[in-house]
């Protein structure tokens, strides 16, 4: 009797630790599923880099009048 | 600001314990999934609070995005009327000034974003602060970066021999005058600025300038519904004129005003009611020409003269002690103030006719 309360007490801190393992691995992959808004946007570097390749696409596009004089 | 801070999110947004928990997707759309930028920001908003807010802003804050559809901020409603006064009462002539006010002046409005979270995009947009929401807008990013040849340069005395306003040596900012209750609206459709109830008025602070013990008691008195505030404490301010409206070579829209000069001129009251029954006011020269449209089509305003182009206005560079308060004299008997036939140019004296001041209603010298 002794032995299966053993055996039973073994596999309940196996099971337990095999949920704590998972549910831990689930929380990181959560926070691995990053939200790319909020990662680049926050992100000087990523930023300076995509305006750059925004602003290289559009040279030589104006996109103002040079033509507007005067105070508005 | 360079390129990148204008769309810079400051990481302490996420702790911003009333906005923090939404995800950007839930007001922008796009997809935080894609790390492809250029695919994530497909059906991308902007400004998620313009032209409805309901679904975003209003969400929360419903008791004022519920009046959002007649701010004047967002509508620019009273330009759309005086431009549609003058119109030339056919279809035609309506169609072509609708559309080139959309292209022209339309862009110039406001949002709950373009004030709170963004610069307005009339100025060119970017982030303030990083999104972070700011309760009160910046006032010289956010409020003189639209209201800027006259106002700022009237507040921060930036015209040149002419001070700052005395409120702005007070350190005030536009919103202690200007409150949010005012600038949010209250729903109702205002024909122009000068109705809306709740906007300021110099007596909301300066209560005492009747009472008995008050420095200057008679001369208010004495004026009292006679002359507006301005007429005796505001500097000289800015007017300008002719502005003409069309698209360059490339399609570009552009605008171009024919200069602008300091004045300053008292003429009759044109919004003269119960609520504001002075006789004489500052009056400021707006830059709409009988032409603005000719571009688009000829002769679109044929009933500029419905509408005088010297209008009322309250200058923003109010001081004490101003050269035509110094003595009586400094203004009666001084023709030179006053709006008269002779400063009107030509093209203008049928639309001016019901402000310009009569030679018998310029008040005469008291020998003072």
């Amino acid at each position: 009797m002794k032995i299966v309360k053993y055996v039973m007490c073994i596999a309940l801190a196996l099971s337990l630790s095999v949920f704590l393992v998972y549910q831990g691995r689930t929380v990181s992959s959560a926070e691995e599923g990053e939200n790319h808004c909020f990662s680049c946007h926050t992100n000087p570097r990523k930023l300076i880099q995509i305006t750059r390749e925004i602003a290289k696409a559009q040279e030589g596009k104006a996109t103002k009048s040079s033509e507007t004089s005067g105070e508005g | 600001m360079a390129p990148h801070e204008r769309i810079f999110v400051d990481s302490e947004f996420a702790e911003d314990e009333n906005h923090g928990a939404l995800s950007c997707e839930e007001c922008h759309g796009g997809n935080p999934d894609d790390p492809n930028w250029k695919t994530a920001h497909e059906g991308v908003v902007k400004d998620p609070s313009y032209p409805d807010p309901s679904e975003t802003c209003g969400a929360c804050h419903d008791d004022i995005a519920e009046n959002y559809q007649h701010n004047l901020h967002v509508t620019l409603g009273p330009y759309e009327k005086v431009i549609n006064k003058r119109t030339t009462p056919v279809k035609a002539a309506h169609a072509k000034v609708d559309a080139a006010m959309e292209i022209h002046c339309s862009s110039c409005h406001s949002s709950c974003g373009q004030c709170h979270v963004s610069r307005p995009n009339a100025v060119g947009g970017g982030l303030l602060e990083g999104h972070l929401i700011m309760k009160r807008a910046p006032m010289q990013l956010v409020c003189t970066a639209c209201h800027g040849s006259r106002i700022e340069k009237e507040y921060f005395g930036k015209n040149e021999g002419i001070p700052p306003d005395v409120h702005k040596q007070k350190y005030f900012k536009c919103n202690k005058c200007h409150t949010a209750e005012e600038m949010h609206g209250d729903g109702k459709e205002y024909a122009n600025r000068y109705e809306v109830e709740n906007r300021p008025r110099c007596t909301d602070c300066h209560k005492d300038i009747y009472g008995m013990d008050a420095e200057n008691a008679k001369t208010h008195w004495v004026h009292k519904d006679q002359v507006s505030c301005q007429v005796c404490h505001s500097m000289p301010y800015k007017n300008c004129y002719s502005c003409h409206v069309g698209k360059d070579k490339q399609g570009l829209p552009y605008y171009k005003t024919k200069g602008s000069e300091i004045n300053f001129k008292v003429g009759l009251n044109p919004l003269q009611s119960e609520d504001r029954p002075e006789r004489f006011v500052t009056l400021r020269h707006v830059p709409v020409d009988p032409g603005t449209f000719d571009y688009y089509m000829k002769d679109a305003l044929g009933n500029f003269d419905a509408l005088p182009t010297w209008k009322l206005t309250t200058p923003h560079n109010i001081r004490r002690k101003t050269p035509q308060n110094s003595t009586c004299d400094a203004c009666h008997g001084n023709e030179a103030l006053f709006l008269r036939e002779v400063d009107v140019k030509p093209e203008y004296k049928k639309a001016n006719k019901d402000v310009v001041v009569p030679p018998d209603l310029i008040p005469g010298k008291r020998g003072g």
